[in-house]
């Protein structure tokens, strides 16, 4: 009796750094934020309760509504983009046998440099006399506004992101693949199994945990994503890229209206949530 | 064992939280610290950092009790970083803020009125710069520096294009656009990039032709009127003829690795005497000209007092005015402004051997204007900077995108 509570209290104590961590950094600002959502915090530190007037505000104002929209383009490129990209280099990863460890960490190079830096090197390979409009001109194509062309902007910032985070993606599903028994393969192989099918049916399905960690990360990214399109577009041209998180930073250190910025912070959070139980409802559903 | 485990995990527990406390002043017993944020208003870094610790220096050892110091920070973010800073209450004690930036901090009562610093040789100040520091009758900027904005040209561009006379007016540029464009050179260098200070690409050529951004009430903006318009419409029909650089929506103002820079586009309305002999390294010193700002109907050139705040928040208010005293005397005022190529915001700073640029910029300080101040300056200037950004990709017409931002600025004043 005694060794069965004595092991909780020891599972606990390994877990409350972590736990504690988190309630400091994740549970109690979120807390904090709601409960500012629902006032006209100052900068001064002063506020006074407004109910459920952000809320209302929400709904007519223009700026909200073309942010979410934004927000949900951008979400929609990035996510399956990434996830492409990881899952296409951790396959490869997985087969190459030769100078795996050197690929793998020329791969995960982008994750470890700064998304400022990225920000900036991207901006001048995308400007209009940058790098790519150079290599066009060299194939006589005419120069292209990659940060000026509203329908560009964000999947121009998608590759972006994607190129700077596909890394941590990659190894996880790298390890998802290595855990696979080679000995599935190989029957499938021996029952006459092509490529495609031994990918399709085997694959697939026993990485369907990694997939769905990734997925579940990748989304939450996305929907966070700002340092990028702060550095290369300040979420123009024409608000084109003024993505949901954007619009939480104008508010809250540009228009100092904190109560509502705390506000499209808790509409982003629960954005996310919902969006991640929808996911995992689905990839689950594939599961039983 | 499983003692030893928990032992050790409680150990590490306490040093994160630990870590997750604020840190302490370690400025030694009796001393009071005051920390400033200076920004590199000298444009070289080494220069900038060894006259900044010489006035840390100077100042310590006549001020044995106070432990000064000074931060430079870059000038991009200013106003979140500061924003942030008077929010947590913690960072500085001492700012450099512009007229256009303090009114919003007044108004929240996060910064502190200065009246007291500058009361001892208050006819000493530019007058100018002290109302340009002054909200609602109390001062709460001590100027220490001047700055002005003046066109810089690249002379060779214009001479090659067969414009013989540098343009003076708006009406000018507007002609000599298509003679330049012929040569695939963008007569304006304009940043349209929203993270570029309207001072220093809209607001001038808006207050050359007479408009201003706010009505005189302050309740309302009046940058969507005729004179508004007509300066967006400009701005357009330059980029029809081929006057403005092809990414001018998203460009910024940097002269080092822009389109100026680049020998692409012939001239920067609203440059600073700092940014001249950047562009003096790119295509040649005898190539840089300096010009009168553009008159439309009438001159005006965008030039501030920095004024150094003071935050409320501050525990060494006393020992911070001090130095603030310190920093405008005309000593230090006269050794920055020789050091930054700005100007001394006082007259009894007298400057030894000034260099020609500084001179030439020097000419359009009687034209110079800080801005239309209010508390919701910069909020609103966001909210313009986007909406003349659809202009120029061409999402909107000139009306249309400044109506679109004067109704959601007049939503963020709260009036019409």
């Amino acid at each position: 009796m005694r060794q069965r509570l004595r092991d909780p209290i020891t599972g606990l104590l390994f877990v409350l750094p972590m736990l504690v961590l988190f309630l400091i950094f994740r549970i109690f600002p979120t807390l904090g934020a709601a409960g500012m959502s629902l006032t006209d915090w100052k900068i001064s530190g002063e506020w006074s309760f407004v109910g459920a007037d952000n809320y209302a505000r929400l709904l007519d104002d223009p700026n909200f509504l073309a942010s979410l929209r934004v927000t949900l383009v951008y979400v929609a490129v990035y996510v399956p983009l990434v996830v492409l990209a990881a899952l296409g280099t951790a396959l490869l990863l997985n087969a190459v046998v030769f100078m795996r460890g050197l690929f793998r960490g020329m791969l995960f190079l982008p994750y470890v440099t700064s998304f400022v830096l990225a920000g900036v090197v991207w901006k001048w390979i995308y400007e209009y006399n940058g790098l790519l409009n150079g290599l066009l001109a060299k194939a006589d194509v005419a120069p292209v506004k990659f940060l000026e062309e509203s329908s560009l902007v964000l999947p121009a910032l998608a590759l972006v992101s994607a190129w700077k985070g596909f890394g941590y993606s990659m190894l996880i599903l790298l390890a998802g693949l290595k855990s696979i028994p080679g000995s599935y393969l190989e029957a499938a192989r021996v029952d006459g199994a092509n490529a495609w099918q031994r990918f399709r049916r085997i694959v697939l399905p026993l990485l369907r945990p990694a997939l769905f960690f990734v997925l579940v990360i990748e989304t939450i990214t996305a929907f966070q994503t700002f340092d990028t399109i702060y550095v290369m577009t300040g979420g123009g041209p024409a608000k084109a890229s003024y993505t949901l998180i954007y619009g939480i930073y104008d508010q809250g250190f540009k228009f100092f209206d904190f109560g509502y910025a705390a506000t499209l912070g808790i509409v982003l959070f629960a954005l996310v949530l919902v969006v991640s139980l929808i996911q995992r409802r689905l990839l689950d559903r594939g599961e039983r | 064992m499983r003692k030893l485990a928990a032992a050790g995990l409680a150990a590490a527990l306490g040093v994160v939280l630990a870590g997750c406390g604020s840190g302490g002043s370690d400025s030694g017993p009796g001393k009071s610290t005051v920390t400033m944020w200076m920004y590199p208003v000298i444009g070289d870094q080494a220069k900038s950092q060894a006259f900044w610790a010489k006035v840390e220096k100077d100042y310590e050892a006549k001020n044995a009790g106070v432990d000064v110091k000074i931060d430079i920070q870059p000038w991009e973010s200013r106003q979140e970083k500061v924003t942030t800073a008077l929010a947590a209450k913690k960072g500085f004690d001492l700012a450099v803020l512009g007229p256009d930036q303090i009114p919003q901090f007044a108004q929240q009562g996060t910064i502190e009125a200065l009246d007291d610093v500058v009361a001892p040789a208050k006819a000493s100040f530019l007058s100018g710069a002290l109302t340009a520091l002054t909200v609602d009758g109390k001062l709460y900027g001590v100027p220490i520096y001047q700055t002005i904005t003046a066109p810089l040209y690249n002379k060779k561009l214009f001479a090659e294009a067969g414009v013989t006379e540098i343009p003076d007016t708006l009406a000018e540029l507007k002609e000599a656009a298509p003679k330049l464009a012929a040569k695939k050179i963008a007569v304006l260098d304009y940043p349209g990039n929203p993270k570029v200070s309207l001072n220093q690409s809209f607001y001038p050529l808006l207050w050359a032709n007479g408009g201003t951004v706010f009505a005189p009430d302050g309740k309302s903006v009046a940058f969507n009127g005729p004179e508004g318009v007509a300066t967006l419409q400009f701005l357009l029909d330059l980029k029809k003829a081929g006057g403005l650089p092809e990414n001018t929506a998203s460009k910024g103002n940097e002269i080092e690795g822009g389109a100026l820079a680049g020998g692409k586009s012939a001239m920067y309305h609203a440059a600073t005497a700092l940014q001249a002999p950047q562009l003096g390294a790119a295509i040649g010193a005898e190539n840089v000209g300096v010009g009168l700002p553009l008159e439309g109907t009438k001159r005006v050139a965008f030039g501030i007092a920095g004024g150094l705040v003071l935050a409320k928040h501050s525990e060494n208010k006393d020992a911070a005015k001090k130095f603030a005293a310190y920093v405008a005397s005309p000593e230090v005022a006269a050794a920055l402004a020789k050091e930054s190529g700005f100007y001394p915001a006082r007259t009894d700073a007298r400057i030894e051997g000034q260099d020609e640029v500084s001179k030439q910029f020097a000419k359009a300080l009687e034209f110079a204007f800080h801005g239309d101040t209010h508390p919701k300056a910069r909020q609103v200037m966001a909210v313009l900077a986007t909406q003349i950004q659809a202009a120029l990709v061409g999402e909107k017409d000139a009306k249309q995108a400044l109506d679109a931002a004067a109704k959601e600025a007049n939503a963020l004043l709260g009036g019409a």
